[in-house]
């Protein structure tokens, strides 16, 4: 008897589990399975009433809430509707998440890829199921998808070598010196234009030594390429490709070895790096960090623009899209190997305009 | 008739796993159209056919006593290994270009050294199963990253990426094409051959024995250190099949392929009513433990889950999984008193007698 009605508890409990599983989706999903069906039905999106787009972040820490939270600001402007999923930084779950939404009928999906070359299979899944696909920060590399919105990242490394070229000039009376480079993934586009920006620049300054050290985004090795670099070779700047992910961690490193001093003081080790994150923003004006090209960050949501016009039936034009008063104007839009790229500007930050509200690390 | 009822619950009990799998589908089924369409069921277990193949790896090791935390990265480095060789340099390969055959014996190659290597510290050198392969995931996982200096190697050719992200056959529907998964099938021919190994050979019976007790299992003249060594080797085997499926599915290998499946393993298998004390569960239950989860994952997602929910019913299943065990082997510690007792010399043949 009692071990009858252990059994019939188990089994309880277990019912009991999955109507708990079920509970949070059956409030969603009663608006979502009527919204989706006909999307999935009906084979012209244009068409649909109702407009659903996937969004699949890599992941949610740093900027990346602010880019997801800004295509579906931009969205639901239009009246759509936004689905979202994490993919934790794991490339096999981003594919899973881009067939969910491919199961799901979605119009377009936008996606920050995990990883650039990874992401080319189920962008071919997508479009074989003609669904419109974008990507956000980073262009896909290997296969071409509907449009990709990213910052400059060529000119954002550019400025950030203008801002070190000066600061090396003032110093020394010429642009002479040595600089670490703490690099991106070098596996992803951007990574390789913050870096091919910043050299390209520099290449015309053969005084100035520059130590480039990979970091994967990973601000564990930002911080040990700084204590290794720092601790061993006078370094006169850091140029970082995140200063989202590195700021923090490189400026404890620089003050464990004794190196972190005040702009102006004696030692000051010229930090310069791109994304223009709120730490980054708050160490200029404080007088530890020096430059930030900053990204036109919740204005990657202006993709829903071009998602708009495609689900019209209209395809993009190269040349450049200004808008009076923007900070990603002007902007670019190049057809490449991968599909047409809409470059937003950057805005470089120094210490006489850290305090703009204009600028996303300061909302 | 009491005897009858409580023999129904066993069944029931056992198949527990089943009875979920096929209330999760019927609850998700009717709540989302977008989740019952003929193509995301196909795709249910081609989703996390990789996945499955560490859970098959894990479910051996486990019912002999053991445990594999190496897997995730064992995964991890087959792929790497296979996609250097054959992915152009311009991709992220060596540029060997080397044909998908030498490909997957290579990866296989690596697969089996590296089981070889477990079974050998394990067996040989007795050393602690659970630290050698947390000790294998770290060295593993850092010769991805060796050998592929952190980038993706990317773009093979067809026949690589077939099993992991190939079509058995296409069927026209009135709106696009319902197709059906190579890794579905192949998920499920290979749960069902470890099922025949497992449960219809002598090996397989050893591998329960040894899990069992032991001591006894000695006793009775089994070489366990062969019998975990071999387990360790199909282990071995598993991760290379399973990073050939992972690789070919996004026709890729990052450096971080597989990091992070060590947990869904555990959970997948011991929801599947692999037992963590070793010798009790079998393959098709370990099947069923990776459809639920499979099941969860893409349910929960499609009907628009926050993915902190679906996090959380993982644990929950998980905890109710480990309950599970706990209360069977609480439930055969009761059968094997009651069955001493009753063969004793002392004449006790009412088993009321020795129930509370």
């Amino acid at each position: 008897m009692k071990k009858s009605l252990t059994i019939l508890s188990v089994i309880a409990i277990a019912a009991m589990l999955l109507v708990a599983c079920a509970a949070p989706a059956a409030e969603e999903a009663a608006p979502a399975a009527e919204e989706a069906a006909p999307v999935a039905e009906e084979a012209a999106p244009a068409e649909a009433e109702a407009v659903l787009v996937g969004y699949g972040a890599p992941e949610l820490s740093g900027a990346q809430g602010q880019i997801m939270q800004g295509l579906i600001d931009h969205a639901e402007a239009k009246g759509w509707e936004v689905v979202t999923t994490n993919a934790d930084f794991d490339a096999e779950a981003q594919a899973n998440q881009m067939d969910d939404f491919i199961s799901q009928g979605v119009n377009a999906i936008v996606t920050v890829p995990v990883d650039s070359q990874a992401i080319c299979a189920s962008v071919a899944k997508a479009q074989a199921a003609g669904i419109a696909f974008y990507t956000i920060d980073r262009a896909p590399i290997g296969c071409a998808v509907d449009m990709t919105v990213q910052s400059d990242n060529y000119l954002a490394g550019k400025q950030s070598a203008e801002a070190v070229v000066a600061f090396l000039t003032e110093k020394y009376g010429e642009a002479k010196g040595t600089v670490l480079e703490l690099q991106g993934d070098l596996g992803q586009n951007v990574a390789q234009l913050r870096g091919g920006g910043f050299n390209d620049y520099m290449a015309d300054y053969p005084n100035v030594t520059i130590i480039s050290k990979p970091t994967e985004w990973d601000a564990a090795k930002f911080s040990s390429a700084t204590l290794d670099v720092a601790g061993t070779t006078d370094i006169d700047a850091i140029y970082m490709h995140s200063d989202s992910v590195g700021t923090t961690v490189v400026l404890a490193a620089l003050e464990q070895l004794g190196k972190k001093f005040q702009r102006g003081e004696e030692g000051h080790v010229f930090l310069a790096g791109v994304d223009g994150s709120p730490d980054a923003l708050q160490a200029i004006r404080d007088g530890w960090s020096d430059q930030a090209s900053s990204q036109p960050i919740p204005d990657f949501g202006i993709i829903a623009d071009w998602i708009e016009k495609k689900l019209a039936g209209e395809e993009p034009t190269e040349g450049e899209v200004v808008q009076e008063g923007a900070l990603w104007s002007p902007a670019t839009i190049v057809l490449t190997d991968n599909g047409y790229q809409l470059n937003l500007a950057t805005t470089s930050v120094s210490p006489d305009n850290a305090d703009s509200t204009a600028l996303w690390g300061n909302n | 008739m009491k005897k009858n009822t409580s023999k129904l619950l066993d069944v029931i009990f056992e198949n527990l796993i089943w009875l979920l799998v096929a209330a999760s589908l019927i609850i998700f089924s009717s709540l989302s159209s977008s989740f019952r369409a003929p193509n995301n069921m196909a795709g249910l277990l081609y989703r996390s056919a990789a996945l499955g193949l560490l859970v098959l790896g894990q479910s051996f090791t486990m019912i002999t006593g053991n445990f594999d935390l190496s897997s995730e990265s064992g995964l991890g480095l087959t792929a790497m290994v296979a996609a250097l060789a054959l992915a152009s340099a311009d991709n992220g390969g060596l540029g060997w270009e080397v044909s998908p055959f030498v490909a997957i014996v290579l990866m296989i190659g690596v697969g089996l050294l590296i089981g070889l290597i477990n079974g050998f510290l394990i067996t040989r050198l007795k050393m602690n199963n659970l630290i050698v392969t947390i000790a294998m995931q770290m060295i593993l996982r850092g010769m991805v990253y060796i050998i592929s200096p952190g980038s993706t190697a990317s773009f093979f050719p067809k026949a690589f990426d077939w099993l992991g992200g190939g079509t058995l056959f296409k069927i026209p529907l009135e709106k696009g094409f319902f197709s059906f998964p190579v890794a579905t099938l192949f998920v499920i021919i290979v749960f069902i051959i470890a099922h025949i190994i497992t449960r219809y050979t002598q090996f397989g019976r050893n591998m329960y024995a040894v899990g069992s007790n032991l001591t006894a299992a000695k006793d009775a003249g089994i070489d366990s250190d062969r019998i975990v060594r071999i387990v360790y080797l199909i282990d071995g085997f598993c991760m290379a099949l399973a990073g050939w499926l992972a690789a070919g599915r996004i026709d890729s290998a990052t450096p971080r392929t597989g990091a992070g499946l060590t947990f869904p393993v555990q959970a997948a298998a011991v929801i599947g009513g692999i037992s963590m004390a070793g010798g009790r569960g079998n393959m098709i239950g370990a099947l069923g433990g990776l459809m639920l989860w499979s099941i969860l994952d893409n349910g929960l997602s499609i009907i628009r889950v926050s993915p902190f929910w679906i996090e959380t019913s993982r644990g929950l299943i998980l905890l109710f999984a480990v309950f599970l065990d706990a209360v069977k082997v609480r439930q055969m510690h009761q059968r094997s008193l009651i069955d001493i007792l009753m063969q004793s010399t002392i004449g006790l043949k009412d088993k009321t007698i020795v129930k509370k």
